[in-house]
């Protein structure tokens, strides 16, 4: 993909940069002015962290693990590994605050499960469905060769 | 001028080519689901979610802060619970689009030359504060929701104006991305085949959309209650908490459990009235009691329906002798914080259902539901069902 240029060039463009630089400016200016409460300093942190840690350590992490599945894993099991990868990815963040928050004290109503529990048990049916999902697929293509 | 410094950009680029290395090599990425096509079709579906999201946020923000131009209505009782449930619920359905996202464009950040020319330089610059702005909304809101705050900022603040730069970062995105958009899902632009044994567009999408669904179940039933006993990872049960429903804000942090509890208590109602009132417990209870289901819906995206029992403000407004179309002001016997005190417009006041609640689901208040009063009225964010209320001031 990364061969692939589009330059962006026309008026919607033009018109997108501008109304939307506009919105940004507002929403900048609405932070300074706010700065007792947004802590701009700390809220720069975040922000940008967030777009670093995930340029810089997620993603190369997660692209890491898909070279290595092309390396090790055979071609027929990798898209269902995949798909098990993903839904257990978007289980495990959603957990993840869950999991790491300190509760509040005084308040068993907040965050009232065992969340890692639960998460097990996602992860689990996640697996067991990808893995019956293989098991047809494969016998499926047997019959098919006999 | 502007030839001038492409040709000298042009001629940078040339230069630097021999660190064309890693990830910047042509083809340093191979899976052909890194295609454009991809791209445009999860683009699509973030459009929409981060679109429902702003609205449904910025919604609830004027209802908080209303400007003098916005009046929000007591009906229909369970819109805000909608609203806001569908905010959190749609934040949570687009972590894994966002992820998918991402991923699919990351190879773009390697783009060689990294610019061409001054809007591709414009447009890049605003990739910025999207990717940036899209994984702090997701990633602070979903902290929210836990109530695990690891950042200096006050959330609710540094969320809504991230909102805006965030939007604004879409729009321009839009802006450069629509007509190519438009011409990849219209198929006037040739798109890769699915590599042999990798996987195919459809499966990738459809995993996604896959845990898409799989994250709104695993919430969804903190408010949606039939799904409750399935969202494993829902941070609220609305089954949970005193007298069967959850507790924000607890009585010994908001500092009432003395004051609450003294039978000295009472409702004051003042301000613009002909009668000033000081009633007691005894008092409240005396007059004529109304019955009503209603939802207290948080902001942070769970409800819980329950039966609650007490004075109408209007029947309080009438005995004070307050004039028609009054506006009021809920004052909670918290001594500090933002939500100490609530307005209730005059159709909120105004609503028969708006009440000053002395019982749920047939008992009195739990001190943690707000004991010996609360306000409780239809279509109101939970924060603004005022707990331990002290005083009533007519405006
Ligand atoms: C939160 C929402 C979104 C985020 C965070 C996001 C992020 C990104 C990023 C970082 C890129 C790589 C940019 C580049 O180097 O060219 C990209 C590409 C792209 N986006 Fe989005 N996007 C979002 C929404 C959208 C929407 C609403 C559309 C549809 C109008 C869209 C259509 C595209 C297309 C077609 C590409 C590939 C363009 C190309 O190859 O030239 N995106 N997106």
């Amino acid at each position: 993909m990364t061969g692939e240029r589009h330059v962006p060039s026309g008026s919607f463009f033009w018109l997108g940069l501008a109304a939307g630089w506009a919105l940004m400016l507002f929403g900048l200016a609405g932070l300074l002015d706010d700065a007792a409460r947004t802590h701009p300093v700390n809220f720069g942190v975040w922000f940008l962290g967030s777009a670093l840690v995930h340029d810089a350590l997620i993603a190369p992490a997660v692209f890491a693990l898909g070279f290595a599945i092309v390396r090790v894993v055979p071609v027929r099991v990798r898209p269902f590994l995949r798909t098990g990868l993903i839904l257990s990815a978007a289980a495990l963040v959603v957990a993840f605050p869950t999991i790491a928050a300190p509760g509040v004290p005084g308040n068993p109503s907040a965050l009232p499960r065992n969340y890692p529990a639960g998460l097990a048990v996602l992860l689990g049916l996640i697996w067991l469905g990808t893995g019956v999902m293989f098991v047809l697929k494969s016998l499926t293509v047997e019959s098919r060769h006999d | 001028m502007v030839r001038r410094v492409e040709q000298n950009l042009d001629r940078l680029w040339t230069r630097l080519a021999p660190f064309r290395r890693g990830p910047f090599k042509q083809d340093a990425f191979t899976s052909p689901l890194h295609s454009r096509k991809t791209a445009a079709i999860l683009g699509i579906a973030l459009g929409v979610s981060f679109t429902v999201c702003f609205l449904t946020g910025l919604l609830s923000h004027l209802i908080q802060h209303p400007p003098g131009w916005f009046l929000w209505p007591s009906r229909p009782a369970g819109l805000y619970r909608v609203t806001q449930g569908l905010h959190v619920a749609t934040g949570i359905a687009a972590i894994p689009l966002l992820g998918a996202k991402l991923w699919t464009v990351f190879p773009r950040l390697f783009l060689w030359p990294p610019v061409e020319n001054a809007a591709h330089a414009l447009e890049r610059l605003s990739l910025l504060p999207l990717v940036g702005g899209s994984v702090f909304l997701l990633v602070s809101g979903l902290n929210n929701i836990a109530l695990w705050y690891p950042w200096e900022f006050f959330f609710p603040a540094a969320h809504y104006w991230a909102a805006w730069i965030t939007v604004g970062a879409l729009v321009v995105h839009v802006g450069a991305k629509g007509s190519i958009t438009s011409a990849l899902l219209r198929r006037q632009l040739p798109d890769p085949p699915a590599a042999p044994g990798g996987m195919s567009r459809r499966s990738f999408l459809a995993s996604v959309a896959g845990a898409a669904g799989l994250v709104t179940l695993a919430t969804a039933g903190q408010t949606v209650r039939p799904l409750r006993r399935l969202s494993l990872l829902a941070p609220r049960d609305p089954g949970v908490g005193p007298q069967g429903f959850p507790v924000n804000k607890t009585a010994r942090s908001a500092v009432v459990t003395q004051s609450a509890t003294d039978p000295q208590w009472r409702l004051i109602v003042e301000g613009r009235v002909g009668r000033p009132l000081s009633l007691s417990l005894a008092d409240l209870r005396a007059m004529e009691q109304r019955e009503v289901i209603l939802p207290i819906a948080c902001v942070e995206g769970w409800s819980a329906t329950a039966r609650w029992r007490g004075v109408p403000v209007q029947d309080l407004l009438a005995l004070a002798g307050s004039p028609e179309q009054a506006e009021v002001t809920a004052e909670s016997l918290q001594p500090r914080g933002l939500y100490r005190k609530s307005e209730l417009n005059r159709l909120h006041a105004a609503d028969a259902d708006t009440l000053v609640a002395l019982e749920v689901n047939g008992e009195p208040l739990h001190l943690e539901h707000g004991y010996p009063a609360r306000i409780m009225g239809p279509n109101r964010p939970g924060v603004m069902q005022t707990k331990w209320l002290a005083k009533l001031v007519v405006s």
